[in-house]
């Protein structure tokens, strides 16, 4: 969290993640070229660059990937979440790497300019097998770039996380559209099935994954919660006992995800969606009397769901009452940042 | 996330996982295949010959042959891999050096010696890069 | 799965110094894992790559050559290496290109104009970096590296080109492969054939560069055809819509010392490249897609 912009903030975490990146990025070029150099002594300086840069910025994007249905499937992988924002603008450069060098090796120092020959060398848009695959790696080029620059939370503010987000799940047709630029081109060429089947493997991997975590999201949307408002609009959520101090119980409405928050003898009700990129707050704990969001670690104040100062993120804010031991919300959503006075858990209920 | 963005998630990646293998399959299925010519590239036999000599190297095997029932020799040479020179020259050393010859792409090459040759003992072969003045590989020959 | 991973009770905060500590003993073994399985991919696709061709191509070494310069069909030099002991001279012709994806026909041009002579055919000393493989020699010329006293120093025509150029007609054939960029193809690109290359090769054919038809024979060896028309003349921009895609060409192999040409019919050549670019024959799914060019 930050109050105002700065490049990068740093911290161990960051720093660790980063270390780890680079190393991984020195390990793959540094075996590459040098097992290259060994085993085809025939290869051009230009063939390596961008041979290198092409399969670690796919087995990055692979990575990136990965990621986020990881961290949606188990907690446990949201520390690989944390800092992922670094990983795509490194996968971004190298990507950029590939795509400016093989411009520069296929189609500068000829009769056109290259861009123009980049899309009209080859002209066989109409065919699958004589499709001009280059034209593929070129536009999933431009999304990771127009995603590398828009990365800073300086634009995730100023183009709303819901747009941001929207922007940056372009990833996914980039995606698509890097595999079919290396199915149609490179594939065509190599004659090992090794090859392929890395590839396959690849791709049911992410199909899998995101399969999973976005039928185990959905699931919990079409679940509808009971909603059955009682004559005072609240509708019931759960036992008490049913949330752990410290933590909330997540209400899925149809319109949106309500987190309600048990802590210090409290009951709170506030948006699930976090204001920085809408990460789900009710899966985050109180820490310090703040909830704190499970992304990025953003706060907010659980009884008018305020960022402590100097910080200015708010979030929308319910009325919440607790009858007998039952928790009951209301769905009406308060202006983000409004104070809402939370309901008190009578101190002799015991939390089991 | 919020709803939208989840329920966007849900039905891409329902269509992604229909539209990707399909994709992956197809292009894989409509890679097109060279086609290989079936007249092989002739090579030049001469004669019915025995073999005398061989004498292999690293990029050519040498074979010293002599045509039945006609005096003088006749080199086969095997270029196994190519060579990387723009020009290479057959050379055949005695008491002089005589150029016999001409070695381009990979493949069997015959080249008549001269038949002087079999007034001497022994003779050597020479490979020459004539662009660069470079020898690529030489060869004795025992008569 | 759940056995694998830690209980989901700890709690991960970036900004805090420490992770929980289950949580990272978890993830240290998962970029451990990461780090493996990154080292064994790099080997896999290193390992698994097609094999390069031994092509060379002698970047920023200039090299002179001394033989008879043709400006016509296809600019080539036409190197004497020596005289066999029958008394003949061999040769090595030397295909000529020039600077990035263009073809030779501008470098001589300029080198006439600064001459002032007709190059044709003329005895030349030119200077150039080399480009070879497989038996094959290509020269890249540049202007600058060619002044008119050193080109000119090798002397004057001992012989007419007509005399020495023999003409060999080894009949009519219907030949598959694929036509590559001979500048790229011989050593400049790696590989400088193929789909990847596609584009490349497009835009050298189209600059100018001789269009090739590398046809693999049935004994594992390669055959290389200079593609022209019938009457002698470049193709280039009629063929560049088959260029890099198996093909097969019909044409009148003629045997031009140590280069075969393979000289096809220009209207046939258009009629087949122009439905290349019609979508229902764009449309072919199948494998088996060929151009047969009729007669």
């Amino acid at each position: 969290m930050s109050a105002s912009y700065q490049a990068i903030l740093w911290n161990r975490q960051k720093k660790i993640y980063d270390t780890i990146l680079v190393s991984f990025l020195l390990l793959y070029a540094i075996l590459f070229v040098s097992v290259n150099l060994i085993i085809h002594p025939e290869i051009t300086f230009e063939t390596l660059l961008i041979r290198t840069t092409a399969t670690l910025a796919f087995l990055l994007l692979h990575i990136i990937l990965m990621i986020g249905p990881l961290a949606r499937l188990h907690p446990v992988f949201l520390p690989l979440l944390y800092n992922r924002r670094h990983l795509g603008v490194t996968m971004f450069c190298v990507a950029a790497i590939h795509g400016i060098f093989s411009i520069i090796q296929f189609h500068a120092l000829g009769n056109v300019h290259p861009l123009v020959s980049l899309f009209l060398s080859n002209t066989h848009y109409g065919s699958l097998p004589y499709f001009p695959f280059q034209a593929l790696g070129f536009l999933a080029l431009i999304i990771f770039m127009l995603m590398a620059v828009t990365s800073h939370d300086f634009w995730l503010e100023n183009l709303s996380p819901k747009v941001w987000k929207t922007l940056h799940m372009g990833v996914y047709l980039a995606y698509a559209l890097v595999l079919m630029h290396v199915m149609l081109g490179v594939i065509q060429y190599e004659t090992s099935p090794v090859l392929v089947v890395l590839l396959g493997l690849g791709l049911l991997l992410l199909l899998g994954l995101h399969v999973a975590a976005s039928r185990k999201e959905h699931q919990k949307d079409q679940e509808g919660f009971a909603y059955n408002p009682e004559a005072d609009g609240f509708i019931r959520v759960c036992a008490l006992d049913e949330i752990a101090e410290n933590r909330a119980k997540i209400v899925s409405l149809p319109e949106e995800r309500i987190a309600i928050f048990r802590y210090a003898n409290h009951l709170s009700a506030v948006s699930n969606v976090c204001k920085h990129q809408n990460g789900p707050l009710g899966e985050g704990r109180i820490i310090d009397g703040c909830i704190t969001c499970p992304w990025h670690g953003y706060q907010y104040l659980p009884h008018n769901g305020s960022s402590p100062p100097p910080f200015k993120e708010k979030v929308a804010t319910y009325d919440v009452k607790l009858v007998g031991r039952t928790v009951y919300v209301h769905p009406k959503a308060y202006p983000e940042g409004t104070e809402r006075p939370p309901a008190v858990v009578p101190t002799n209920t015991i939390m089991i | 996330m919020i709803k939208p963005l989840r329920t966007y998630h849900f039905y891409l990646w329902r269509i992604w996982v229909v539209l990707l293998p399909l994709g992956f399959i197809l292009a894989l299925w409509v890679i097109p295949r060279n086609q290989t010519s079936v007249h092989p590239s002739s090579v030049a036999i001469k004669g019915e010959t025995t073999l005398v000599y061989h004498a292999p190297s690293p990029c050519c095997d040498f074979n010293l042959r002599q045509t039945t029932g006609v005096p003088g020799y006749q080199l086969e040479l095997v270029l196994k891999k190519q060579l990387k020179v723009p020009a290479c020259l057959v050379y055949l050393r005695t008491d002089k050096d005589q150029l016999i010859g001409q070695l381009g792409q990979v493949g069997t090459y015959y080249f008549d010696l001269p038949s002087a040759l079999q007034h001497f003992d022994e003779a050597t072969i020479t490979l020459q890069d004539p662009i660069h003045q470079q020898v690529i590989t030489t060869i004795q020959l025992p008569l | 799965m759940r056995k694998i991973l830690p209980p989901p009770d700890e709690f991960y905060v970036g900004y805090l110094p420490e992770a929980p500590n289950t949580t990272a003993t978890f993830l240290k073994n998962v970029v451990i894992g990461i780090g493996i399985v990154i080292a064994i991919l790099a080997l896999i696709l290193v390992l698994y790559q097609k094999k390069f061709s031994t092509n060379h191509f002698e970047f920023g070494i200039n090299t002179t050559v001394q033989g008879y310069l043709y400006t016509d069909q296809v600019p080539r030099i036409r190197v004497p290496l020596g005289k066999d002991f029958h008394g003949q001279e061999i040769y090595q012709t030397m295909l000529l290109v020039g600077f990035g994806k263009f073809g030779a026909s501008e470098a001589i041009a300029q080198l006439e104009q600064s001459t002032g002579v007709s190059l044709h055919g003329r005895f030349v000393a030119l200077t150039g970096s080399l480009i070879y493989g497989d038996g094959k020699a290509l020269l890249q010329i540049i202007p600058q590296d060619n002044p008119a006293e050193r080109l000119l120093a090798a002397g004057t025509s001992p012989m007419g080109h007509e005399e020495t150029l023999v003409l060999q007609s080894k009949g009519e054939t219907l030949l598959p492969g694929e036509v590559v960029d001979s500048k790229c193809f011989f050593g400049v690109m790696k590989p400088g054939e193929g789909k990847p290359h596609r584009s490349c090769a497009v835009r050298c054919i189209a600059g100018g560069i001789p269009p090739i038809l590398k046809v693999k024979q049935a004994n594992n060896k390669t055959a290389y055809y200079l593609i022209l028309a019938e009457d002698y003349t470049m193709v280039n921009q009629e063929i560049l819509p088959i260029v890099g895609q198996p093909v097969r060409l019909k044409g009148r192999v003629i045997q031009m010392e140590d280069w075969n040409l393979l000289l096809v019919n220009r209207q046939s050549l258009l009629s087949v490249t122009s439905q290349v670019n019609e979508w229902p024959g764009l449309l072919a799914l199948d494998k088996r897609f060929t151009l047969c060019q009729s007669e």
